[in-house]
């Protein structure tokens, strides 16, 4: 053994004591000896010697070897202890080991003892170290058991997280996805109703604009510019960049060009139109700082058309140039000038150049969405394609011209997605310029007691007339279909108000006659207006409908100054077209 | 507006006594003819001074044509002008009012048959 094996021997017999350390001194233990007789005595050794194991005679004068074995359990359940003694019944015996002893020991055969007290203590060390590992065991588990548990929080709060993240993502994702779609909604409706306008009626000029939206928004705009029935200005641009920034861009580029217009109107001395340069050059100097601040660009073609002095005269700032078609050659011609984009420089001169253009000619505006269109393998649709096609299909007229573009460029795209708008003008100088025989207008208020004179205005007109005299059945039509009209505006498009000023206008041409009705407020949709019951069930709802059937033409527009246009047009002699009023009765 | 009402036995001949009728005065009429439809069964409108009507006046038209058919009367127009017949054709009304040259042929058609009952 290691150490000295420490042994409280209770006994109250000296020459039993004796026999005892001697018989394990033999043996070769090394130990040391507490010897204590009464209750008391082997209590306190119990806690303060710290006996290794116990012998102890089961009979004595004061005291009793169960109440020790008792006591010692109660000490220490692993404290070995081994009976030595005189005599023991074989009921003793079992009450002996019953009670907790290890052993016990005859004092006729003290041999054994050193061999009993060898295994007790063995066995209470395994005892004990078994004890321990349990205790170990139980205290891993339990440990065990707590990093499971916390390991367990752990992840359930990594996985709140995550899912508080995936969630949050989702929330960015569709927000980000509703503020596109909503920016693209914005776009649109800024392209619609501030970018693009419809084109002006010009009699000597047949003109059509096309706008096929991409994906996004492009800043892509074209204003109209009628300063009279024989010069009008087109102007086409682009803004650099795309979305709502660009669309507002473009919006504003266009007030300017308005400003612009009016503000050297003003200052021209009567009778004089400033240039395109100069309105080029003024709203330039309008744009330039906030272009020049917004990194952006813009560029621009701005194109005069006199058809007085067949003169075109162009202000071209990087914008895509002019194609311009010669019905004599057949062959198209790039017209192009070369001044910086808008945007650029500040304190910037414009210079313009001027071509002359002949009836018939075709004068073909466009983005370079058009020219710069892709198809599967890469290729861009390209300036010589877009001549090519202009020079197979410049008979065509305008608005077929430019539709027949936008064709063309989808089918070369086929299935590639179209980077930028289509935009593309389409001018034709009608090839008789027809100068109107008479023009008349007038102003009223919208008060029906005003459609009197609506009539009158219109019958004396038509009754002024030379050759071919409009007939009788005509001149009624065009009474009736002008009242209703009239009608329409007052009820209609006035709220109500007495007060609001309607500009009606009359032109004869040689062919036909037209009025034209100009109105601010609401405009109006043919689209929306329900159909006319004739069966006798309804009282009202005919005007549009007797508007339909009196004139060969009705043409709802808003001019380039915001008014609402209606224009009716009918031809002079007495008209193939009308269901009645042809004078043949057939409806 | 002023009607002036002659009653041809049980008929009631009203002149429209307007030179235009439009949006500015259809409704003036329709109100104020309201109660000779009340009235009377059978109502001849004579048109003779009316030069031009619009949708407005084919609307009131065809307003007194049902007043008078839900209470088992009739309407017939006389003495149109070409450029009123014209509008009239124009929306099919001559289909379905009952038209005739003059003031005494219309009341002759009401005395020849019964009002039709609808």
């Amino acid at each position: 053994m290691q150490k000295d094996l420490r042994i409280l021997h209770l006994e109250d017999i000296p020459e039993d004591m004796e026999l005892v350390d001697r018989q394990l001194r033999r043996a070769g233990f090394a130990f040391t000896l507490q010897h204590v007789t009464t209750r008391d005595a082997f209590r306190q050794a119990l806690e303060v010697f710290r006996p290794d194991i116990v012998l102890a005679d089961y009979s004595l004068p004061d005291f009793d070897g169960l109440s020790a074995i008792q006591l010692t359990r109660r000490r220490d359940p692993d404290l070995p202890i081994i009976m030595v003694t005189g005599i023991l019944g074989d009921e003793a015996a079992v009450k002996v080991i019953k009670a907790g002893a290890n052993d016990f020991i005859l004092k006729d055969r003290l041999a054994r003892l050193p061999m009993a007290v060898k295994r007790a203590v063995e066995e209470a060390e395994q005892s004990r170290s078994g004890r321990r590992a349990e205790l170990e065991l139980h205290s891993l588990n339990a440990e065990l058991e707590q990093r499971v548990v916390l390991r367990t929080i752990e992840l359930q709060e990594a996985n709140r997280v995550k899912d508080e993240l995936i969630a949050s993502e989702r929330a960015v994702c569709l927000e980000l996805e509703q503020l596109r779609s909503r920016e693209v909604e914005v776009g649109l409706r800024i392209q619609q109703s501030l970018l693009f306008s419809q084109p002006p009626d010009i009699p000597g000029l047949e003109i059509a604009a096309l706008t096929v939206p991409s994906q996004g928004i492009d800043g892509d705009f074209y204003i109209f510019i009628t300063h009279n029935d024989r010069l009008l200005d087109v102007v086409v641009g682009d803004v650099m960049g795309k979305g709502v920034a660009a669309a507002l861009l473009a919006a504003a580029t266009k007030m300017e060009f308005f400003r612009a217009v009016n503000s050297v109107l003003a200052d021209a001395r009567s009778g004089e139109l400033p240039q395109p340069k100069d309105i080029v050059t003024l709203a330039h100097a309008q744009i330039v700082h906030q272009l020049i601040e917004l990194e952006s660009f813009v560029t621009l073609c701005h194109a005069r058309l006199d058809l007085d002095r067949r003169v075109l005269s162009i202000v071209d700032c990087g914008h895509t140039g002019i194609i311009h078609w010669h019905p004599t050659t057949g062959r198209c011609e790039m017209l192009h000038g070369d001044n910086l984009p808008l945007g650029i420089r500040e304190g910037e001169i414009f210079d313009q150049i001027s071509v002359p253009f002949e009836p018939g000619d075709v004068l073909l505006f466009f983005s370079d969405g058009i020219t710069e269109a892709r198809n599967a393998a890469g290729e861009l649709f390209g300036v010589e394609r877009l001549t090519a096609h202009v020079e197979a299909n410049a008979g065509l007229e305008p608005a077929l011209l430019a539709d027949s573009i936008r064709q063309a460029v989808g089918v070369f795209a086929g299935l590639t997605r179209l980077k930028d708008d289509l935009t593309s003008v389409a001018v034709r100088a009608k090839t008789r310029p027809r100068a109107p025989e008479a023009h008349a207008g007038i102003e009223i208020r919208s008060d029906l007691r005003e459609l009197r004179q609506v009539r009158h205005f219109v019958r004396e007109f038509c009754e002024a007339l030379g050759d071919p005299v409009p007939g009788e059945g005509v001149i009624d039509a065009l009474v009736l279909a002008a009242t209703e009209a009239a009608s329409n505006i007052m009820l209609h498009s006035c709220y109500g108000r007495s007060d609001q000023s309607i500009h009606m206008e009359a032109v004869a041409l040689p062919e036909e006659i037209a009025l034209k009705f100009r109105h601010v407020g609401a405009g109006f949709d043919p689209a929306i207006v329900a159909p006319t019951v004739l069966d006798g069930t309804r009282e009202s709802g005919f005007g549009t409908y007797i508007i339909a059937r009196s004139v060969d033409e009705v043409r709802y527009s808003r001019d380039e100054r915001g008014r609402n246009c209606v224009a009716l047009t009918k031809h002079r002699n007495n008209g193939q077209k009308g269901m009645y009023f042809d004078g043949t009765g057939n409806r | 507006m002023e009607l002036a009402i002659d009653k041809i036995g049980d008929v009631a001949a009203v002149a429209v006594p307007v030179d235009e009728l439009d949006a500015s005065n259809a409704s003036e009429l329709k109100r104020d003819i309201a109660p000779v439809l009340l009235a009377n069964s059978k109502v001849v409108l004579d048109l003779s001074r009316v030069q031009f009507m619009d949708s407005s006046g084919l609307g009131a038209m065809l307003s007194c044509l049902r007043q008078l058919n839900a209470r088992k009367g009739d309407l017939k127009l006389c003495g149109m002008s070409k450029q009123v017949r014209r509008a009239f054709e124009l929306v099919r009304l001559d289909r379905i009012l009952d038209i005739h040259a003059s003031r005494a042929e219309a009341v002759l058609a009401f005395q020849a048959k019964p009002a039709p009952v609808l």
